[in-house]
């Protein structure tokens, strides 16, 4: 099975690289966004298949932006990476969009096993 | 007519009666009987006045005795007595009214030392439900603080792992590859603590569903078989038959049972015994008891058991948190955990969890 095209989105740029590279190794074809702009640019230009999104970015709401990249990639999977979890219910109203939610810092073999579950959804399902 | 008017009345009677006794005396005696008259009326007027003394002696030493008792109650002693029954009907319905007031006013007093003593309770409660709310919040403040540098770590330390992978032979290539798993162990001990915090935060809300505690306790046996296997421990379940159907939140209750039967494996010693018991403790209230054989724990550190951070596992073996998450979790489903322990007996912890639960009073969360 081909590796699925993940865009990371995270303003933790030391975290967003690190992870890039090492998706990189694993034959992702990874990138890194480290804004809101960033990542809506990077999402439109490229429709990534699978999105790692943190949603605590400064300067935008996170349910926002992720209703935001909702709109512009109704065929790729978004899972949240965040590093706290009180966002508990907004996730709640946004779930059925999200793919899933880990917390930081993860474990490569999940984080792997999730971006395969979204992709292999994202290539099963029929086109929204 | 009041006590003093009658007292009163009594007494001018009396008078009268001495006076006018006195007068006919006079009357009857002439001039001449004057100075005898005057006597007579002297020892006359001497018995009226004692006869009124007499009278009045009759109607205060009750009242007396009836205020001497008020004074008594007035200072908070319900129990004074009531002066001893009299034969004037006016003082008895007086004393008996009395009595009435002392023994209503000592109900009231006893219901409102109650309700005082619950507030105090409720008051306690609360607070305690307060501080845990907030330290929740500060926990989860910590927790996503940590949690972010300590996501680089793990990807610095794990991209450091790939490269190793892939690298051929070189000077200290197994030493690098040990220090490594050093840093990402402890990445994932600080994980543990983190994750678990966050989760204590997060978990304030409830979902009720039934719950049949048999069918749990196997489950946990289940998720725990593969621990209890590897230490080669015995868990024995002693189910109760027709149990009630629970009304709780499975996933909270699941935790702790996890935790406590956890606990149990890593005391005991290799090859020892774990039971699992359930039975219903009346219509409303559901127990489960955890007993091992383990060393037991001894009175100074069973009072802090519950104390978030106490652990007495090896280091990197224990969070801390797993019985201070645990009674958190108990008190949010209406119930409680008990301990009973003593060295070298082992240890018992009895889950107590009410069979339909109850939304507690949470404030914030």
């Amino acid at each position: 099975m081909p590796k699925a095209r993940v865009l990371l989105v995270d303003d933790e740029r030391e975290f967003a690289a690190t992870l890039t590279e090492r998706l990189g190794l694993r034959g992702y074809e990874a990138s890194a966004a480290f804004s809101a702009e960033e990542a809506i640019a990077a999402v439109a230009a490229s429709a990534p298949d699978v999105v790692l999104l943190d949603l605590n970015l400064p300067g935008v709401r996170g349910v926002e932006l992720l209703m935001s990249l909702r709109q512009l990639l109704p065929r790729g999977e978004i899972i949240l990476l965040s590093g706290h979890l009180d966002l508990a219910e907004k996730i709640e109203g946004v779930r059925i969009d999200a793919f899933g939610l880990l917390l930081k810092p993860v474990d490569m073999t999940e984080l792997t096993a999730k971006i395969d579950a979204a992709y292999q959804k994202r290539r099963t399902d029929a086109p929204r | 007519m009041s006590i003093h008017q009658r007292f009163f009345a009594g007494f001018v009677l009396a008078l009268a009666g001495g006076a006018l006794v006195g007068v006919l005396a006079t009357a009857e005696l002439g001039d001449a009987g004057v100075p005898a008259a005057a006597g007579v009326l002297g020892v006359l007027l001497a018995a009226g006045i004692g006869a009124a003394h007499h009278l009045a002696g009759r109607i205060s030493a009750p009242l007396r005795e009836l205020e001497e008792s008020m004074h008594r109650v007035a200072e908070g002693d319900f129990m004074a007595a009531a002066p001893a029954p009299t034969r004037d009907a006016e003082i008895a319905s007086l004393t008996s009214s009395f009595t009435q007031m002392r023994d209503r006013l000592k109900d009231t007093m006893i219901s409102l030392e109650l309700a005082v003593e619950n507030l105090h309770d409720k008051q306690e409660q609360l607070v305690e439900v307060e501080k845990l709310a907030s330290l929740g919040r500060v926990a989860a403040g910590v927790a996503h603080e940590i949690n972010n540098p300590l996501a680089v770590i793990n990807e610095k330390a794990g991209l450091l792992q790939d490269f190793l992978g892939v690298s051929g032979e070189f000077k200290h290539r197994e030493r690098f590859g040990a220090l490594l798993e050093g840093i990402t162990d402890s990445v994932k001990r600080c994980r543990a603590i983190t994750h678990r915090l966050l989760g204590f935060a997060r978990r304030m809300e409830v979902t009720v569903e039934p719950v049949e505690l048999n069918e749990e306790v196997r489950r946990v046996r289940e998720y725990l078989e593969s621990d209890r296997a590897a230490k080669g421990v015995r868990l024995e379940l002693v189910l109760a038959d027709g149990l009630p159907t629970a009304h709780t939140d499975r996933i909270e209750f699941e935790q702790v049972l996890v935790n406590i039967v956890k606990n149990g494996i890593d005391a005991v010693p290799a090859g020892g015994e774990i039971t699992v018991a359930t039975r219903a403790k009346n219509q409303r209230w559901l127990q489960i008891a955890i007993t091992d054989n383990g060393p037991g724990i001894p009175p100074e550190q069973i009072k802090r058991l519950f104390e978030p951070f106490f652990t007495t596992k090896e280091k990197g073996k224990g969070t801390g948190l797993g019985l201070f998450v645990s009674r958190g979790i108990m008190k949010k489903l209406g119930g409680r955990i008990l301990v009973e322990s003593a060295p070298g007996r082992g240890t018992t912890f009895t889950l107590e969890l009410p069979v339909r639960y109850v939304a507690q009073e949470i404030a914030g969360a």
